[in-house]
């Protein structure tokens, strides 16, 4: 179980357009290195990177758990 | 160590080519062999850097294979892997079985067979050279990786993606005069803004290409290479170093430490400093990569790497001409034979035989060639032939 409080800043970040063939579906999608307030650092996928833009610095929060793992979102 | 000069040195033009890969291996192989003016009798070693044939054209096992082309008999054949410096790896176990004293002679081969595969299988196997749990699992790709250090770089020093252009134009015009590049085409500013995003901010032109190709050298202990035609370019140090294969772990996300710490190491066995380095042949996979390599090999302080290739620093008549053959970018990248053609390059700008895209009184050559995002890492410094 993910702990949904989880949160963290975006220390990079890109936007995947020419994904592999696996997530040819979902292109464009967020990619971002978060460290978390623990200082631990994690590679994430951002939701929602069409109407939040990303920028180094932002505050990011888990927003749910799937196949790619957990998913954060740009608070 | 003994002494290790490097006596023949070869390239395939690369791009997409007819050729299988046996053939270009061994048209590499057999070239390098007739620069040095040796034949496979002298050859007591075999070491072929190459990715994933096995992937790409269903062929693994491909040492013996390609030494049995080139008719080496019964001489040790291995092969080596570490993802795009594959090839800077096979050249090291070369020399480390000369140094051994297992052979006095060996040859050298890198590569790659890559466009018989269609693009999205090649990215898909490339992507297989990443943290596949923490990182293609998810949807990174390499552009991908190499576009967070571009953001991360660019917004920690205040850059724009200006400097990725300079790299860009100046690469594919110094490709215009070397005849075993991919692309003979000068690019503008207004051909990158008009290429499609891969990974955000880097564009089509900010990547190196798929490609086939091969590359080779005939390597020698400094005692044993007299029979040979050519005074031999000197191997003057070389590092090796390691980092993890998820670019999020690595301790800066806007340098490459492995660089870093290979560097260190190549320098200090050849007892030379950054400031005596002639030019420079390094990993441009994308063109962010090739600023932050000027910098982890002590050629610029830190944020000024992209400021030196908008400036003409490493131009070819700059201060530190980096990539005077085009580099990956220009040159073209397949993946195996890079690192090897990187050594080729070097070879024949010390010899001073690099024609057009000479660089006036070359004396000390460095490569640089990386597997990954950065967890493998190879430096080699050469010498004028004495």
């Amino acid at each position: 179980m993910v702990d949904t409080t989880m949160t963290g800043t975006i220390l990079s970040y890109t936007i995947i357009y020419v994904p592999t063939p696996e997530f040819a579906g979902e292109a464009p999608f967020g990619l971002a290195v978060v460290e978390t307030p623990d200082g631990d650092r994690l590679l994430t996928r951002i939701t929602d990177v069409e109407s939040v833009p990303l920028e180094v610095g932002a505050k990011v929060a888990l927003d749910h758990d799937d196949a790619h793992g957990a998913v954060y979102r740009v608070v | 160590m003994r002494d290790v000069v490097i006596v023949g040195a070869a390239e395939t033009k690369f791009g997409k080519s007819e050729l299988s890969y046996r053939e270009l291996a061994a048209e590499a192989g057999r070239a390098a062999l007739e620069d040095a003016g040796a034949t496979a009798a002298d050859i007591e070693g075999f070491f072929l850097g190459t990715f994933s044939p096995g992937t790409f054209i269903r062929q693994e096992h491909v040492a013996p294979l390609v030494a049995s082309e080139l008719g080496l008999g019964n001489v040790p054949s291995t092969r080596t892997e570490n993802a795009c410096a594959s090839g800077a790896t096979a050249f090291m176990s070369a020399l480390f079985s000369i140094a051994a004293g297992a052979a006095d002679v060996a040859l050298v081969v890198g590569a790659e067979k890559m466009t018989a595969t269609p693009l999205a299988e090649a990215t898909s196997i490339l992507a297989e050279a990443a943290d596949w749990e923490n990182e293609s699992k998810i949807g990174l790709t390499f552009p991908g990786a190499y576009a967070l250090i571009a953001r991360a770089y660019m917004t920690k020093y205040g850059k724009t993606r200006d400097i990725l252009d300079a790299v860009a134009i100046k690469n594919h015009q110094n490709a215009m005069g070397n005849p075993y590049a991919q692309f003979h085409k000068v690019i503008g500013k207004e051909d990158i803004e008009k290429s499609p995003m891969i990974a955000d901010p880097l564009t089509l032109y900010d990547c190196s290409p798929i490609s086939d190709g091969a590359a080779a050298v005939v390597i020698a202990a400094a005692d044993a290479a007299e029979r040979f035609k050519r005074r031999g370019v000197r191997v003057l140090g070389f590092g090796q170093a390691s980092d993890s294969l998820a670019l999020y772990k690595h301790d800066n996300l806007t340098a490459l430490p492995a660089a870093q710490h290979a560097a260190q190491r190549a320098f200090r066995m050849a007892g030379v400093s950054p400031q005596d380095v002639n030019l420079a042949e390094v990993h441009d996979c994308f063109t962010i990569a090739e600023i932050v390599a000027t910098e982890d090999l002590g050629f610029f302080e830190r944020g000024e790497g992209g400021d030196a290739a908008q400036s003409g620093a490493t131009g070819r008549d700059g201060r530190i001409p980096v990539n005077p053959s085009g580099g990956l970018k220009g040159k073209g990248h397949p993946v195996g034979a890079t690192g090897v053609g990187q050594l080729a390059e070097a070879t024949f700008q010390l010899r001073g035989e690099a024609g057009e895209r000479q660089v006036d009184g070359a004396e000390i050559a460095l490569t640089h060639n990386v597997g990954g995002s950065g967890a493998t890492c190879v430096v080699t410094i050469l010498g004028r032939p004495a």
